[in-house]
């Protein structure tokens, strides 16, 4: 075999075919949203593997906007939750309504019922509308009443948390945050990313409505035609399926699962889940960046995202000052440079 | 109308009579009352006598000495009558007897105390009568050598030899596991024979899985990107010149479709081939010729 003429970007068929698919959606994308290139990555990384995702970040970074793009590219369903304190399971999940004229109960569907659901602020609700929701994301059904539905295909949730506000908030539990096949930080956009988003805003303009005017927003100048249809979104997931996962990276995988189990900093390590959610994720990063075959890089880059939500820091790691990030990062720098967990069990 | 002048003089008689007899019996009746009732209590416990009408002037309690028997307090006086109180009394005795209360009174304006009725009262004892003072504490021998100085100066001793002996156990015990325990081995160490076994098509997958791992580990060190985070380090090896095609072909060959079906060992080998006969210390070595 003949190495140098092989390449790393060596594709198939089917990621060369799904390549355009996803470049006219990122680039659908870009037209709205300034940079935000890691998170778009994420967002396709989690509909094209059909896990949900976690954004945390301050508010005003895009969040609402980017998901709404997304779902109009794709020509998905999109709904959107503010989170409250007063918010009631029935109010995402709905419920069923006495019909007067029949006199029979109709079962009236909530905002759940859709491709794409953006929870935003999901910690401020109670717990009990969080394992609601979070209950519906794990087994992708409903029941209302004696009636139990299933929910649309895809079925995306888009969750996001302030982490700054934390006051009135009620946090979300490991095992729920397990639920989340990833959890993703968002960043402020770098300065030349900055200033596009303030040279785009000004130049939004107004448009006149009847006797008035208003002041036009990015979500009024999104194109609502999509580059893409749902068809090519299960090509995608078929593709995600089908990209090859060598040994040798499920030994990092696992190499790394244990070490997060075994770390002296790390009090509740990664669940199997975890595993699973890594190499899910890392096949669809694959196909994005039109590869047919999952490497190490993957994993490193994916980490973060995967592994961060799903670790607790144990009482002398966090009196020491020390992040989940920090630790993670220096876990994963260890790899090679210290002895393998699993080459000395085995 | 005369009549009627004899009948209204008579009425008043009547009425003043009455009042007298009625003055005097009320009188008596305090006095017997308080002849007839002696209070009685025993040492040391409190008891009130009430409603005991005095002539004279106001009443006081004398200073209290340290040999009296009674202690007294006034509770309430009020008038009653003219030139009379009505005293309301608390005493406890502290010597079995019986005592007249008036011996422990005084008039207010320091003025004779006259002729004021006895209050008698008995302090009984409760204790037999031939039982005075009580039980003089029998001599007990010493049950222990030594006192309360000595133990404690003893179990600081031993306190003290105790911290000793943990201490210099401990430090024994460190120095024999030090002297026992080896250095771990360094990443130079461990690289040249994971090289070796992999030319030779010895490595488990387990194993070349940790020799790609510790590949990157290596150009890590030695591009000094240890501080870099782990996201980006595989970017920029990517584009080094001899960390890059090294990496590319390991990925190929490890990662690839079908590459798990067999590795071409001769294509390892290859690869490989810079790495097999470098010295243990030669990264080391480097990194501290590069350093500053």
């Amino acid at each position: 075999m003949n190495i140098s003429a092989a390449s790393h970007t060596e594709s198939s068929d089917d990621v060369l075919k799904n390549a355009r698919f996803i470049q006219d959606v990122r680039n659908q994308v870009a037209t709205v949203v300034v940079g935000q290139d890691e998170v778009v990555e994420r967002l396709l990384i989690s509909l094209f593997t059909g896990g949900h995702i976690l954004l945390q970040g301050v508010p005003g970074l895009a969040k609402t906007l980017l998901v709404s793009v997304l779902s109009k590219s794709i020509d998905l369903d999109f709904s959107r939750i503010q989170f409250t304190i007063d918010l009631l399971p029935s109010d995402i999940l709905g419920s069923q309504i006495l019909d007067q004229k029949t006199n029979e109960f109709v079962t009236r569907t909530g905002p759940v019922f859709t491709n794409l659901l953006l929870a935003d602020e999901i910690n401020r609700a109670a717990p009990k509308v969080q394992g609601a929701l979070l209950e519906a994301m794990q087994e992708r059904k409903v029941t209302i009443g004696n009636e139990t539905m299933s929910l649309p295909a895809p079925f995306l949730v888009i969750a996001t948390q302030n982490p700054v506000e934390q006051a009135g908030t009620f946090e979300l539990p490991e095992a729920q945050l397990d639920r989340f096949m990833l959890c993703h930080r968002l960043d402020y956009p770098d300065p030349s990313e900055e200033r596009e988003v303030l040279k785009r805003n000004m130049a939004l303009g107004i448009r006149k409505e009847a006797r008035g005017a208003v002041v036009n927003t990015e979500f009024d100048v999104m194109k609502h035609k999509p580059v893409g249809s749902s068809e090519d979104l299960v090509n995608c997931m078929q593709a995600v399926n089908e990209i090859h996962v060598s040994d040798t990276f499920l030994e990092h995988v696992i190499e790394v699962i244990n070490r997060t189990r075994n770390h002296p900093n790390i009090e509740l390590g990664c669940s199997p889940r975890g595993g699973i959610a890594l190499i899910k994720a890392s096949r669809a990063r694959a196909l994005i960046n039109g590869r047919n075959y999952v490497i190490p890089e993957d994993l490193f880059v994916l980490a973060e995202d995967v592994i961060l939500h799903r670790i607790r820091l144990n009482y002398e790691a966090l009196a020491d000052g020390l992040t989940g990030k920090a630790v993670l990062q220096d876990m994963l720098r260890d790899l090679g440079a210290t002895p393998s967990l699993i080459s000395r069990e085995v | 109308m005369r009549g009627h002048q004899q009948t209204g003089s008579a009425r008043t008689w009547i009425v003043v009579t009455l009042s007298c007899i009625v003055l005097s019996l009320c009188l008596g009746s305090t006095r017997l009352c308080l002849a007839e009732n002696q209070s009685t209590t025993s040492v040391g416990m409190a008891a009130r006598i009430e409603q005991v009408v005095l002539p004279g002037s106001e009443l006081q309690v004398k200073n209290i000495t340290d040999d009296d028997p009674i202690i007294l307090r006034i509770i309430s006086t009020h008038p009653h009558g003219p030139d009379m109180f009505r005293y309301e009394l608390e005493y406890y005795g502290l010597q079995q007897g019986e005592y007249n209360l008036v011996h422990f009174l005084e008039r207010k304006d320091h003025s004779s105390l006259g002729e004021v009725p006895a209050i008698p009262v008995q302090v009984e004892s409760i204790l037999a009568a031939d039982r005075v003072e009580p039980n003089s504490p029998a001599a007990v021998p010493i049950p222990r050598i030594g006192g309360y100085r000595f133990w404690l100066t003893l179990i600081f001793i031993a306190w003290m030899l105790g911290i000793l002996i943990i201490l210099f156990a401990r430090r024994k015990r460190v120095t024999k596991d030090a002297e026992n325990e080896q250095p771990p081995a360094s990443l130079s160490d461990r690289l040249q024979p994971m090289v070796e076994k992999a030319i030779s098509g010895k490595l488990s997958k387990t194993q070349m899985a940790e020799l790609e791992m510790m590949l990157v580990a290596y150009w890590r060190k030695r591009l000094h990107l240890e501080r870099t985070d782990i996201s980006q380090v595989t970017q920029i090896l990517r584009q080094h010149a001899e960390a890059g095609p090294l990496l590319q072909q390991l990925e190929i060959l490890l990662h690839r479709p079908h590459a798990d079906q067999e590795v071409d060992a001769t294509q390892i080998a290859k690869i490989l081939k810079p790495y097999q006969h470098l010295p243990a210390e030669a990264l080391d070595e480097e990194l501290a010729s590069l350093a500053p």
